[in-house]
């Protein structure tokens, strides 16, 4: 009968380490290919409220509403004010067939400017535009950007605060006709 | 006596060397991951599916998203929360009503909608109560008239609040 090596002396091998960096550089290369392949969407949101229609009379001993709307026609934006509106000023559209949103901007702008405590704005599209295109519009509006000059408001306690929005309180006038 | 040996071995089998395995390249891997990760994560919570056929239209807006019922509208199927409730290809006998104003199908899953999430609320203290919010997924091709329907029918079914979900422009 010959000797036979007894199995836990056989497993008693030494262990050798795995080497995992080839592999791991594979994957490193796989993932770096997949992730810039993929691409990250950053996706966003801009409000609006439904309009409200009432047939009550407006309260009296009250400041008289901004009622700012712009009506979005085919060839000009037009901007009007207050109850009945008053037209302020048309914007026509310039050379390339776009809207000039830049002049809408500059004259929210300064109407925000004495009006600085007024958020809401009625957008009124005329025309068939795009979605695409009232979305632009809804920017144009409600944005303030950074080479606009500083506009403050006072707050309760009687401190300046910067406002940081032009009008974001957007209403789309025409929705219920 | 296999016995014995095996009592006497047990200490030098306990001393086996430690198996190292180099993880250098995998927190490498991992890293650059978390990178990636961190730069698309999104804090409000909320998952907006954008459906095939649908292009978001580019907003300098920075508004991270609102819960509410989410409703994809493409030129040729709506959805309300991912379900299809009008195609094209399949369209009902009678599709408006209320003077061309009001898409029924689109109406009918808001009411239903609605009326789900307010009783759930009604049957579970720590349900969320219905808040109004429509969120509107449109595609940027769509015209106004299309748009304005699908905002009428949304207000209609009771929704006092759109949000336009939109791209945002350093995509």
């Amino acid at each position: 009968m010959g000797y036979k090596t007894p199995t836990r002396r056989k497993a008693k091998r030494k262990g050798e380490g795995l080497n995992l960096i080839p592999i791991l550089d594979a994957v490193f290369i796989f993932i770096f290919f997949l992730l810039m392949s993929t691409r990250f969407i950053s996706i966003y949101e801009i409000g609006s409220d439904v309009p409200l229609l009432s047939n009550e009379p407006p309260p009296k001993n009250q400041k008289k509403p901004l009622a700012l709307t712009v009506e979005i026609r085919a060839n000009s934006l037009t901007v009007l004010t207050g109850v009945p509106s008053k037209r302020v000023k048309s914007i026509s559209k310039n050379s390339d067939g776009q809207y000039d949103l830049i002049s809408l901007h500059e004259l929210l702008v300064q109407i925000k400017k004495s009006n600085v405590k007024e958020e809401s704005i009625i957008l009124e599209p005329m025309v068939d535009l795009k979605y695409e295109e009232i979305i632009k519009i809804m920017d144009a509006v409600r944005m303030l950007n950074n080479t606009d000059g500083a506009i403050f408001k006072k707050d309760k306690d009687g401190i300046d605060v910067q406002i940081k929005t032009l009008f974001s309180k957007i209403v789309f006038g025409n929705l219920m006709s | 006596m296999s016995r014995v040996r095996s009592v006497r071995n047990k200490k030098r089998r306990t001393k086996r060397e430690a198996l190292e395995v180099d993880i250098t390249s995998l927190l490498d891997i991992l890293v650059i991951l978390l990178v990636f990760l961190l730069k698309s994560y999104n804090s409000s919570g909320v998952i907006v599916t954008v459906p095939d056929g649908i292009k978001l239209p580019q907003s300098e807006s920075q508004s991270i998203n609102t819960p509410g019922v989410i409703v994809q509208v493409s030129p040729d199927k709506i959805w309300v929360d991912s379900k299809t409730i009008l195609d094209k290809e399949d369209l009902p006998r009678r599709l408006y009503d209320e003077g061309k104003r009001r898409i029924i199908p689109l109406y009918n899953e808001l009411v239903r909608k609605r009326d789900e999430i307010k009783n759930l609320s009604k049957q579970t203290p720590e349900a969320k109560e219905f808040s109004g919010i429509a969120n509107l997924v449109i595609d940027k091709s769509l015209k106004y008239s299309y748009v304005k329907k699908i905002m009428y029918t949304c207000a209609a079914a009771g929704f006092k609040q759109y949000k336009f979900v939109v791209m945002g422009e350093n995509q």
